[in-house]
């Protein structure tokens, strides 16, 4: 069985995500690449922000 | 001379709507099989990008045992959400049906692994709705691809 942890899950899930959305969001590929990092990059400062919140919620 | 607007209303709807042809046989193949919508419409790297990501997340919803929705009344709530999950499974295409065929079936087990599991089966039938939406709207011409002038030789 394959058990990653909170991380890994958030991040394999914003990489694959973000891989289809920048394929299908932009008509150019230089658009699609950027757009997918964007993505990307925007899936993990969340995933860190909402990581910190609520451990800082939890205490 | 009449005005653009005017022959535009006179024109018949038919005129400008892509034929039906055109954008049914490669928007049910993107479903059915995802990334062979783009495949069929000869945008190969990105029919694999879409199949890689869409049947990876689904391998990796199976291996963290997963649980396929099914529909359910009751409250809201649950309707809601089993109705929801279940139209999320089945965007899948041939990955949900293959697999529900071949027999699996996941109890509710307690822990997050199975809850990430379930959630990745969900979102990779999503992800493939949105490439079948990318499909339909590159077949019907409603997406323009942006291509580079070629040099002159």
């Amino acid at each position: 069985m394959f058990e990653p942890s909170h991380l890994q899950a958030a991040t394999l899930f914003a990489l694959v995500s973000s891989a289809v959305m920048g394929v299908v969001g932009r008509s150019s590929d230089r658009g699609r690449l950027r757009y997918g990092l964007y993505c990307f990059g925007y899936f993990l400062v969340t995933i860190f922000v909402l990581g910190w919140l609520m451990r800082l919620g939890h205490g | 001379m009449p005005s653009k607007r005017v022959q535009a209303k006179d024109r018949p709807a038919s005129a400008d709507a892509p034929a039906v042809t055109d954008w049914l046989p490669p928007t049910l193949l993107a479903w059915l099989v995802p990334g062979a919508g783009h495949f069929y419409l000869k945008r190969h790297w990105h029919g694999v990008i879409v199949l890689a990501a869409v049947a990876g997340m689904f391998v990796c919803g199976l291996l963290m045992q997963g649980r396929m929705y099914v529909p359910m009344g009751g409250n809201l709530f649950t309707t809601i959400m089993t109705y929801g999950g279940y139209l999320g499974d089945l965007c899948n295409g041939s990955l949900y049906l293959l697999a529900v065929g071949l027999g699996y079936e996941q109890e509710m087990l307690p822990g997050a692994t199975h809850d990430y599991g379930t959630k990745f089966l969900v979102c990779s039938g999503l992800l493939n709705l949105l490439a079948v939406v990318d499909t339909y709207e590159i077949a019907s011409g409603k997406k323009r691809e942006f291509q580079l002038p070629k040099a002159p030789a």
